[in-house]
């Protein structure tokens, strides 16, 4: 994607991991990390979801991040399934992924300089529904900043309305495991919270004053089978490389 | 995708084996078609009628999404290079620019790299081509009218590479994005000349100094032009500063502040090695005498020459001409008196030169000669050495930063790409040739389906054969 904020010439790439829900790809995540090793990013995202609510070991997790670290840094934002096990359980899930050297990000942000371009990263953990009581005002402050700002939130249904007019450069979700089948031309059929063709089911949408990637996900927990939905993982180049539409 | 892609030539070999089979058929039964009774033969084609219609409509169908969906999967990239000196076949620093870098194997294993695909560069490059809008153009190289450069250009990325598992448009994505960073970082930001090197100024002499620090100087105030006459009213977010205004303080640096640092110098005849100074100075001298009696005695062989010419042979002719602004004038050709004029006062402006160098030697080295200057005037000129070199340090940082966030802030626009989407007419339109072509075919065999069952079809030819043998041996049955 193009940002004029990127200083300099050099590309900046961030992968996005997103509802694994405990699946491996490979023993131990092998293939996984091998595949995000060779693409050399300069960012690591995960989205959410990493784990199941019902599933108290974290150590796929966790292993997967020990070696992810040693690519690149890593930033994680809480998903549905891993508030329930900090705030319902009282797993320490957060001060986990910190010890390790994860980022891991609730409702704040923080700053980091990737190449000569300063991003200022962002989670929103909150559902839409909590959003008024527990976003607005960080949103409010991570709205204002002048670098590339970067927002990790893992309900792509918070861009439907609180989120709609907010000056985000890139916004990256999950959730929706890109609506379980893709239809052609169409998108996604169901999600449990949309009901059948949700809004933003996978890939890029432009909004007013924000892009938003949504991200379909690498694993499942519903038991619903993906069709035509392969597990993504999804790697954004941000460049200041300008894209014009041909007549 | 691939398989989709192979949808439309599947369809285009099927169409080709159609006809084969109808023309054979027709040069089978061409003797026996009934040309007369042609409108009556096609009436008998309502039945199939139906048949016909719902196979066009499904080979038309077929055909467009097969059409549609291979030229959105794998669409061709235009490259547009949007700066000025693109339409001059130049990059922005005015090197040369070369369409075939952008295919280069250099760029083509960082493209490799960045989208870890399993392929070598080699490779890759076969399924690659470039081209541009003017290659379409059938123009005479020979007329310079014809001479046009090319601010763009296409590039093709062959369906096939998705054997190596990924698509067209991702290998051209990249490609364009590791072009672009290849582009701005070597033709945009080449800003090299500005890492100024102070390392000689150690033991260098203090008159020397001056003379070293200008050639510094001139390189930040030769880079600047460049960019000021492009953007004058750029101005630096943080200090400010505009192209005109850094050019003015470099221009200042070297008129005053090095002329004070010069007087200051020639003033209290400082040298770090007196003798040394002082016999290179005279040497000096010696050679720039030489020199500038050589460039005298040139100029008065020209003057002496100018006094033998005939009057008669500088008669000049006035020549009426237009200027490079159009403007009518009339020109005065040069005749050879006028050609050794030049030269003469090219010779007597070098030897004046070489005249001032050598009053500022000897100026120099007797104020060193007599100089008893004590050591803290000797630490004052270090001190100012320190002064103006941290001076220019900070110009060219300056000037580093001015010409930085101004190539920032154009470079996003220097190459723009777009790719093409399936046209939805072109699509249709060529659909609908195929599919009447496939119809006029399929009606062309149904007209000729019975004459050729009953005359051309070979089982058919068999089958007659032998009921006429059949009915042979019946006919010599009954005679016996």
């Amino acid at each position: 994607m193009y940002s004029p904020k990127i200083v300099g010439a050099s590309n900046t790439r961030i992968i996005v991991l997103s509802d694994l829900h405990n699946r491996e790809f490979g023993p131990g995540n092998t293939e996984l990390i091998k595949q995000i090793d060779i693409l050399e990013p300069d960012l690591i995202v995960m989205a959410g979801d990493m784990v199941n609510a019902d599933d108290e070991n974290l150590d796929i997790l966790l292993n997967l991040c020990e070696d992810l670290l040693g690519i690149a840094p890593v930033y994680f934002s809480p998903g549905n399934h891993e508030s329930y096990l900090m705030y319902e359980k009282g797993i320490l899930l957060e001060e986990t992924l910190s010890e390790k050297g994860i980022h891991v990000l609730v409702n704040r942000a923080e700053e980091v300089v990737i190449g000569r371009t300063p991003f200022l990263i962002g989670s929103l953990t909150t559902s839409p529904e909590g959003y008024h009581e527990y976003g607005v005002d960080f949103i409010k402050e991570f709205e204002q900043s002048r670098e590339f700002k970067l927002l990790i939130s893992h309900y792509p249904s918070l861009y439907y309305e609180a989120l709609a007019d907010t000056e985000i450069d890139l916004g990256i979700c999950g959730h929706y495991h890109g609506g379980v089948v893709r239809l052609p031309v169409i998108g996604g059929l169901y999600h449990g919270d949309t009901g059948f063709f949700p809004k933003y089911s996978c890939g890029m949408y432009r909004l007013p004053k924000s892009t938003v990637f949504v991200s379909r996900g690498m694993g499942d927990h519903s038991g619903y089978p993906r069709v035509n939905n392969r597990p993504e993982l999804a790697v954004i180049d941000i460049n200041g490389r300008q894209e014009t539409d041909l007549p | 995708m691939i398989m989709v892609s192979t949808i439309v030539p599947i369809l285009t070999l099927c169409l080709v084996l159609l006809y084969v089979v109808l023309f054979r058929r027709f040069l089978k039964i061409k003797s026996k078609l009934p040309f007369s009774g042609l409108k009556g033969k096609l009436g008998n084609l309502a039945g199939k009628r139906k048949k016909i219609v719902a196979l066009g409509i499904l080979f038309f169908l077929a055909f467009f999404a097969g059409q549609y969906l291979t030229g959105a999967w794998a669409p061709d990239m235009l490259m547009v290079f949007n700066y000025e000196e693109a339409a001059r076949g130049q990059n922005p620093n005015a090197t040369r620019f070369n369409e075939s870098h952008i295919l280069s194997e250099d760029i083509l294993e960082k493209v490799i790299n960045r989208g870890g695909f399993l392929i070598d560069a080699e490779k890759l490059s076969g399924f690659l081509t470039i081209s541009t809008p003017l290659d379409e153009e059938k123009l005479d190289v020979t007329q310079e009218s014809n001479l046009k450069i090319s601010t763009g250009c296409w590039i093709h990325c062959s369906k096939m590479v998705s054997l190596y598992q990924t698509d067209p448009q991702t290998v051209l994505n990249i490609l364009a994005d590791v072009y672009w960073e290849e582009f701005v970082r070597n033709y945009a930001e080449n800003d090299s000349i500005l890492d100024l090197s102070f390392d000689e100024l150690e033991g260098m002499e203090y008159l020397d100094v001056k003379d070293y620090l200008q050639m510094q100087a001139g390189k930040v105030k030769n880079y600047l032009p460049g960019y000021s006459t492009d953007s004058s009213s750029f101005r630096a977010k943080g200090s400010g500063e505009t192209f005109a205004s850094l050019n003015e303080k470099v221009e200042n640096y070297i008129d005053i502040e090095l002329e004070r640092y010069e007087s200051f110098i020639l003033e209290n005849g400082l040298a770090k090695n007196k003798e040394t100074y002082q016999s290179r100075m005279q040497y000096a001298n010696r050679l720039l005498d030489t020199s500038q009696k050589k460039d005298m005695a040139a100029h008065d062989v020209r003057i002496e020459t100018i006094g033998l010419y005939d009057a008669f042979m500088t008669h000049f002719v006035l020549i009426p001409t237009y200027d490079t602004e159009k403007e009518f004038y009339m020109s005065r050709t040069k005749v050879g008196v006028d050609y050794f004029a030049d030269e003469a006062k090219e010779f007597l402006e070098s030897a004046t030169k070489s005249m001032e160098k050598m009053e500022h030697n000897t100026y120099a080295n007797g104020q060193i000669g007599k100089s008893s200057a004590a050591l803290d005037v000797y630490e004052q000129a270090d001190r100012k050495i320190e002064e103006l070199t941290a001076e220019l340090k900070s110009l060219s940082v300056q000037s580093r930063e001015l010409c930085r966030e101004y190539v920032e802030e154009k470079r996003d626009g220097y190459i723009q790409v777009g790719f093409s989407s399936p046209g939805i007419t072109d699509a249709s339109v060529k659909s609908l040739f195929y599919t009447f072509l496939f119809v006029i075919a399929k009606i062309g065999i149904a007209f000729m389906e019975p004459l050729y069952r009953e005359y051309g079809s070979d089982q058919n030819k068999k089958r007659e054969k032998a009921s006429a043998k059949g009915r042979q041996k019946r006919k010599k049955g009954d005679m016996v």
